[in-house]
């Protein structure tokens, strides 16, 4: 059992590693960036499967006129869907730098799934309109966090489109058409 | 008479349930046959186990899933998203594993049975417990309605393709009816739509046919009805009346499109603008840190501005809401399209919740979804043009030709008042200019007519807020967006050559409202 609990750290430094490494190369000089690749960790000349991986989580500058990335290290899961949930799950938890939240506290992502033509649902709790604090920019930053963070992390999901308690809504807090699913923006950028 | 009848029948519900939940078993009748599974309750809902799925479904269970003849479902642990082939359905809990085996929630259980036996035979009571294979075939499966500015849409979702015909049965009353429609345990309730215009609608069982009996709200009006494929649907959309009633007493025009048809007399100048205080009623908006309240203090801006145009612009001003009362985003916009408004103009505050965010913005409507359906059927149902002579596909093209342009110019328009509204709000507030963008508002969709949305300030921030309580705050910026709405007109009409007639009677009129 220890052994067991070593080997599998020891991939994890592994992976960290790798991704970290790759990740510098590759990480700033695209941006908006592509999907994360995927990393396969080398142990004794034979690939090991990874047992995480990194995601892009995007969050509000001070002045709510963007969005931003923030990285995050989670567990790989039986398949994407499982691991793009865990992503959501992320970015709902919040940002650890000096970045805004962008979906009210308390919110759970009751499900997420993924039709064949690359739309991601993502089902959330109630509190998502409920506690939602309102504004235009509130809405649109909420709405694109989510929607960036999922497209930009997984090359599955090309649209997004937000559920509330299993159903489809009208609007969050009142602004945003929500009746149809979101391409991503990758900023909310002014026209003039 | 009827009272000891519910009771009883409440008092055996009473039993069934308790008793299933008491023993965890869901009964299934199929083939002449009755098979118990044994049920358990997962995050509160029924779980089988896949083993007892595959008996009954007479299919056989893999590694990852289950094969019922052709069909092969893939599960995942903890997955609510279940791959048949190259579609996904979703489920509502997702399957768990016991000992090594797939336990599954009680729909899965019907998806199997629809892949043996057929979509459209598996009947299930969510209360008795029960699913049973139907003696009939259902091929109605469910009934959808939304709300356009100016018609209501119910749309049937059908397993294949059936005759039907709609009958007036009386001026409040039509009977849409499905020749050989068979309900699904699902259409067994009217479905109450109270939009303005239809109350309910009441689907019934008949001999051979299907029945769903409507009831409007208003008399008479225009209906459609067609049929659309894949899936298979059977659409009706039904029109207010076209005389008046249902348009707000203020309206001059004349009503049938036909009355409208170009003329060759001079386009008449800018007349009307639609105000839209946003929020209000039940929707308070945002709320700032000292508990100012969004949908207050756009009202008390938005009737400030209407003030200052109809006194010194003449113009005729429709409000959505000119008190502290709730109006559905649908309804703003089918006010603004009744009312034949050259444009609308939302007024809001904004909010970014932990943010120093400060400052105005406006905003026009994106063209993502640039398909979006209530938009483009807002417009060609706005657009005013006579195309009697034409055969029917010939006025179909036209007016898919004429709804594209109109859609273009009035995004080209609306982008343009959003730019004056910033230009005139950054010269008289001189606070942060946070520019002009574009997002799939809501309230803007349906607009046929240049639409746009601002937002005046921040009540998120503590000092925006401080100031929007201030009287003659509001009225600065009540003043930057009649200052907007002034130019705005004034290059409308220069542009389209007219010197508008100012000293009529309407002019005199709209002011005096």
């Amino acid at each position: 059992m220890p052994e067991l609990n070593r080997r599998t750290l020891l991939g994890l430094l592994l992976v960290v590693f790798a991704v970290g490494g790759i990740g510098f190369f590759l990480g700033r000089a695209l941006a908006p960036s592509p999907p994360v690749p995927q990393t396969v960790a080398i142990q004794n000349g034979t690939p090991v499967e990874p047992t995480s991986r990194m995601v892009r989580l995007y969050f509000a500058v001070p002045d709510a006129d963007k969005l931003q990335e923030e990285e995050r290290t989670i567990p790989r899961a039986a398949s994407f869907v499982g691991e793009a949930k865990q992503t959501v799950e992320e970015l709902v938890n919040g940002p650890q730098g000096e970045l805004n939240p962008t979906i009210p506290p308390g919110v759970k992502v009751r499900q997420l799934y993924i039709d064949s033509r690359g739309t991601a649902y993502v089902d959330f709790t109630r509190d998502l309109q409920t506690k939602h604090p309102g504004g235009s920019v509130g809405e649109l930053l909420t709405i694109y966090s989510i929607v960036d963070t999922l497209t930009a992390n997984f090359e599955e999901i090309d649209r997004v489109k937000i559920l509330v308690e299993g159903s489809e809504v009208l609007t969050l807090a009142g602004h945003i058409d929500t009746r149809h699913p979101f391409k991503p923006r990758f900023s909310l950028e002014r026209v003039r | 008479m009827r009272k000891p009848f519910v009771i009883l029948l409440g008092a055996l519900a009473v039993v069934l349930v308790t008793r299933s939940a008491w023993t965890g078993e869901i009964e299934v009748l199929y083939e002449g046959r009755l098979k118990v599974l044994s049920s358990e309750a997962i995050n509160g809902r029924d779980y089988v186990p896949l083993r007892q799925v595959a008996e009954v479904s007479g299919g056989k269970v893999l590694r990852d899933g289950l094969q019922v003849g052709e069909v092969a479902f893939r599960l995942v642990e903890g997955e609510a998203g279940v791959v048949v082939g190259d579609t996904t359905f979703l489920l509502a809990a997702p399957p768990v594993k016991r000992r090594g085996a797939f336990w599954v929630p009680i729909e899965f259980l019907v998806r199997a049975l629809e892949a043996r036996y057929g979509e459209g035979r598996v009947y299930w009571n969510k209360g008795t417990k029960v699913v049973w294979l139907g003696k009939d075939r259902y091929n109605l499966r469910l009934l959808r309605h939304h709300a356009y500015p100016d018609h209501t849409r119910i749309v049937i979702e059908a397993l294949a393709p059936l005759n039907f015909r709609l009958q007036e049965d009386d001026k409040a009353r039509l009977s849409l009816r499905i020749e050989g429609g068979i309900l699904s345990p699902m259409l067994s309730e009217a479905v109450r739509i109270n939009d303005g215009l239809i109350t309910m609608v009441e689907p019934t069982q008949g001999q051979g046919e299907a029945i769903f009996r409507i009831s409007r709200d208003s008399f008479g009006g225009l209906t459609r009805t067609f049929a659309l494929t894949n899936p298979d649907r059977i659409v009706v959309d039904l029109y207010g009346p076209e005389s008046g009633i249902n348009r707000p007493p203020a309206t001059a025009q004349p009503a049938s499109t036909q009355a409208q048809a170009p003329s060759l007399s001079p386009p008449a100048g800018l007349e009307t603008i639609v105000i839209d205080p946003g929020h209000g009623g039940r929707d308070t908006g945002a709320v700032g840190p000292k508990g100012l309240r969004e949908k207050d203090v756009v009202l008390d801006i938005a009737l400030r501005l209407r003030r200052l145009i109809q006194k010194r612009l003449g113009i005729r001003v429709v409000m959505t809401r000119t008190e502290d009362v709730f109006v559905p985003l649908e309804e703003r916009t089918a006010i603004a399209n009744r009312a034949k408004a050259d444009f609308f103009i939302s007024i809001h505050v904004n909010a970014a919740p932990r943010s120093r965010a400060r400052g105005f913005e406006t905003y026009f409507l994106s063209r993502e979804p640039s398909d979006s359906e209530a938009r483009a059927s807002a417009i060609r149902e706005n657009l005013s043009v006579n195309l009697g002579g034409l055969k029917p596909r010939e006025e179909d093209a036209l007016r898919a030709i004429l709804w594209d342009m109109a859609n273009t110019l009035y995004l080209k328009e609306s982008s343009e008042l959003a730019q004056i509204l910033l230009e005139e709000i950054d010269k008289i507030l001189r606070v942060n200019n946070r520019g002009v963008k574009s997002a799939p508002f809501f309230v803007l969709m349906g607009a046929a007519m240049p639409a746009v949305l601002t937002e005046v300030a921040f009540i998120s921030n503590p000092k925006e807020e401080s100031k929007l309580q201030a009287e003659q705050y509001k009225e600065r910026v009540a003043e930057a967006l009649y200052a907007g709405v002034a130019r705005f007109k004034a290059r409308y009409e220069r542009r389209l050559g007219v010197t508008p007639p100012r000293s009529g009677g309407r002019a005199a009129e709209a002011a005096q409202r």
